[in-house]
Order: C-alpha cells, then sequence, then structure tokens
C-alpha cells in the first residue's frame, strides 16, 4: 500500500504519528474550508469548523478502521459538526438579526445601499443561499468538493441514482433562482 | 419527469455517461422525454459554478491548526514511533540523554581507570580509542536528536553537530539532510550556521549552493544569499538568479537578493 496514501497516513496517526496529521491538513484544509465556507459564507466559523474538523479526527483516531474512504469519514466529520454549529447558533436566538435591522433602519438610504450591496454580491452565491440545504449541500458535495456520486451515496447514506436524481433537482432549482435573480438583480 | 431522466442527465452534464447509455440518453431526447434546451442551460450553469472563485482559508487557519498539533504532540506520552532503525536500536540500549550521556562518562572513567592502573605502554593507545568512541557517542546522539519531533529536541541536535569536526560525512550529511527538509524554519536556520562553520570543505560549499533552490522560505534564501556573499561563492550566482526569476519571490526578497548577487564578484 502506497504509505502515503490518505488511508495510510491516517492509520499512522492512529498509532499515535500525530505529525502525518499535518500532511492531511495540507492535503484538504483548503477544500474542508472552501465546504463550510460555501455553507455559512462565514470566513472565521469556516476557519473554526475546519480546526475542529481536525480535532475531531485526533479525538477519534481510534475509531477509524481504514475500510471506507478516508474522505467519506471526513466529511462525514465535517457534516456532524456543521449540524452542530447549526443547532448553536439556531439556539443563540435573533440577537444577528437584531443587528442587521438596526443597521437597515438607521440608514436614510437604505434602499439605495441595499440594492449596490445586492448587485456586488455574488449572484450565484445568492441563488445557491436561497435553496434547501439538502440540494445546496448535495451541489456544494458533486460540483466543488469533486466527491464521486459513489462517496456522496456512501455519505448521505442514500443510493447513487438518488445522489443522481438529488443533483438533478438542485441544480434545476438553482438554474431558476439564477435566472430570476439575473432578471431583476434589485427585486427582493 | 421520470428519475430515470434525471438521473442521465445529472450524468450527461458531468460527462460520466458510458457511451451505450449516451445513445439511449440522445434516443429519450429525440422522443421528447428529455427537453435538450433545458439540459444546455443547466449545463451551463454549472459552468458558471465551477467556474466561481475558490475560496481561500487565511494564514490563521495554518498557524492555528500547528499550534493544535504541536500542543497535542507534547501532551502525547513519548512513545516509540519505530521511525528507524537505528532509533529503535538505541532508544532499546539507553532510555534516555541522559542514561546515554551517563553511558559515555562511565565508559570514559572505566578507560582512565584502566589506562592508569594498566601502565603507560597501552595508555595512549586507550585514550585513543576512548576518545574516538566519544566522537562516535555523540554523533549517534546528534542524529537521534535530529529525528526527534520536538523543536528545541532537534535544535539541540544541530548545537551538538557544531562540537563534532567536520571531517566526518554521516554528520554533514544529516546536517544537510535537516537544512533542506526540516519543518521548522528555525531547526533549519540553525542547520545553515552550523554548516557556515564547516565551509571550508569544498564538499560543503557546494552543499550549501545546491540548497539554495530547495528553500521556500524567503528568510532561508535571504540567510543563504547573505552566506554567500561572506563566502564569495560564484557558483551561487545561478540558483539566486533562478529566485529572482521566480514569480512567486516576494519583492522584498527579490531586492536583497538582487543587492547579494552584485557583491558576489
Amino acid at each position: 500500500m502506497d504509505s502515503l496514501s490518505d488511508n495510510a497516513l491516517m492509520l499512522q496517526v492512529k498509532e499515535g504519528q500525530l505529525d502525518k496529521l499535518g500532511l492531511l491538513f495540507e492535503r484538504y484544509n483548503k477544500s474542508l474550508y472552501g465546504f463550510f465556507y460555501r455553507l455559512t459564507l462565514d470566513r472565521e466559523v469556516s476557519e473554526d469548523l475546519v480546526q475542529n474538523v481536525f480535532l475531531r479526527m485526533m479525538k477519534y483516531k481510534h475509531s477509524y478502521k481504514g475500510d471506507g474512504q478516508f474522505k467519506t469519514w471526513m466529511y462525514h466529520m465535517a457534516r456532524n459538526l456543521f449540524a452542530d454549529h447549526y443547532r448553536k447558533n439556531k439556539k443563540m436566538g435573533y440577537k444577528e438579526d437584531v443587528e442587521v435591522t438596526d443597521k437597515y433602519f438607521r440608514n436614510e438610504s437604505n434602499a439605495e445601499s441595499n440594492r449596490i450591496q445586492r448587485e456586488e454580491m455574488d449572484l450565484l452565491q445568492h441563488a445557491m443561499n436561497q435553496l434547501t440545504f439538502e440540494k445546496k449541500e448535495v451541489l456544494i458535495l458533486s460540483k466543488y468538493q469533486e466527491m464521486r456520486y459513489k462517496d456522496i451515496a456512501d455519505l448521505l447514506g442514500i443510493t447513487e441514482s438518488a445522489v443522481k436524481v438529488r443533483i438533478f433537482r438542485a441544480l434545476k432549482d438553482l438554474k431558476m433562482v439564477y435566472m430570476q435573480l439575473e432578471a431583476a438583480p434589485s427585486a427582493q | 419527469m421520470e428519475e430515470i431522466y434525471m438521473s442521465m442527465i445529472t450524468e450527461f452534464i458531468d460527462g460520466t455517461l458510458s457511451p451505450e447509455r449516451e445513445k439511449e440518453f440522445q434516443q429519450y431526447v429525440r422522443e421528447g422525454h428529455i427537453d435538450m434546451a433545458e439540459v444546455e442551460e443547466m449545463a451551463k450553469l454549472q459552468g458558471v459554478m465551477l467556474n466561481s472563485s475558490t475560496p481561500e482559508p487565511s494564514s490563521a487557519l495554518k498557524e492555528n491548526f500547528y499550534q493544535m498539533l504541536n500542543e497535542a504532540q507534547e501532551k502525547q506520552p513519548q512513545a516509540n514511533n519505530g521511525s528507524s532503525l537505528l532509533e529503535k536500536i538505541k532508544s532499546f540500549l539507553f532510555a534516555n540523554q541522559y542514561g546515554r550521556m551517563a553511558f559515555g562518562i562511565g565508559l570514559l572513567v572505566i578507560g582512565l581507570f584502566f589506562g592508569t592502573t594498566l601502565g603507560n605502554s597501552s595508555y595512549k593507545e586507550e585514550l585513543s580509542d576512548l576518545n574516538g568512541q566519544m566522537v562516535e557517542m555523540r554523533e549517534m546522539m546528534m542524529m537521534a536528536m535530529l529525528e526527534k519531533e520536538s523543536v528545541s529536541d532537534r535544535l539541540k541536535g544541530v548545537q551538538m553537530s557544531s562540537q563534532l569536526s567536520s571531517s566526518n560525512q554521516k554528520v554533514i550529511d544529516a546536517l544537510f539532510l535537516t537544512l533542506n527538509s526540516d519543518p521548522s524554519t528555525n531547526v533549519r536556520i540553525a542547520a545553515l550556521n552550523t554548516l557556515a562553520e564547516f565551509a571550508n570543505d569544498p564538499k560543503v560549499r557546494e552543499g550549501l549552493v545546491n540548497s539554495i533552490s530547495k528553500q521556500k522560505s524567503p528568510l532561508m534564501q535571504v540567510n543563504l544569499a547573505e552566506l554567500m556573499v561572506k563566502l564569495q561563492e560564484t557558483k551561487a550566482k545561478d540558483e539566486l538568479n533562478s529566485i529572482l526569476e521566480n514569480d512567486q519571490t516576494p519583492e522584498d526578497v527579490k531586492m536583497t537578493l538582487k543587492a547579494s548577487i552584485e557583491k558576489i564578484i
């Protein structure tokens, strides 16, 4: 077996060679960051979540069997961490929302600045944000994280053909929202 | 639309359809089950998605990660990693560095005792023998230290090597390995400083020149360039120039390197 494969490295980490985790970090930190950033649109939170994925790998290294894909195992943790984060944020309540509304009401030329902000905002990212979590996630995994249908199926616990159908529906929805936004970028 | 068409469209857009399935796909298009205009629009949007820029994490992510890793490594009980055979044999013979030190000193004392009691004839011979053993011991210790995980241990290893003579190729090789591949810049700089002391040796000079192109860190590039000026090593010019031509090199480094090249006559 290739001693530098993801699997081999993680097994070495399991045996106590923690420095090998550095290689896995170099390999995956950017794509994990991309995964979280596209879900949260928050740089700081995304970096924290990436860090937590590796922390968790270290904590649960004993549970690594090395029989499946390392990537699937990693994204499994990433998804759990994101779910925890999402739940926590929901519990924290409406603090952020109040701040946003406050800012809007304070600003007299609110409509105008709002419009400019909207135009500057990446249309695609905006459209992605309108999708349900399920659809957004499957698009991120397949298009940006470049995971194979089979690996996504393993990760989500559904069949490969269900993955393809979900991708189709997500892409179709995205196209609809995107075209609407493109036609009227300043509309609410 | 039926799910079998949806799956096929996804695969068609991703380009993962097998030639037979592609034929089947075209058949469905002709029969009107699949709207090709819609598929093309979706493919176009996917193109937009794939062209969008990739979000990049800040440098803080890396720093925090390695800090976390270091902390975790320090907390970890010093287990035998079995990194090399040499390491294994040594840790089997001597549990820690103090043990090794005591072993070395013990040898010296025993040697001196025998040397003085067994008369003058064998005294000199014994002593030089012991000296040789001490040097060997130091070399072994140094190389073991260079393989440690902790940065401070590796630094100690480099410091030890400066007390050894430059004649030993094994020591020099170990230092060059550290200079070219140690993950810590501090350790690499220490190795560079030690090797600089041995720069009278043409082989060491050659190794130093070759190392220039292997250094990615601006700090190392600048340090090496300064050393080359001190040594007036003309052979280094080509290596330094290649760093200058590299687009990735920061402007500040380029300026310093230019100044250094001019100083090498």
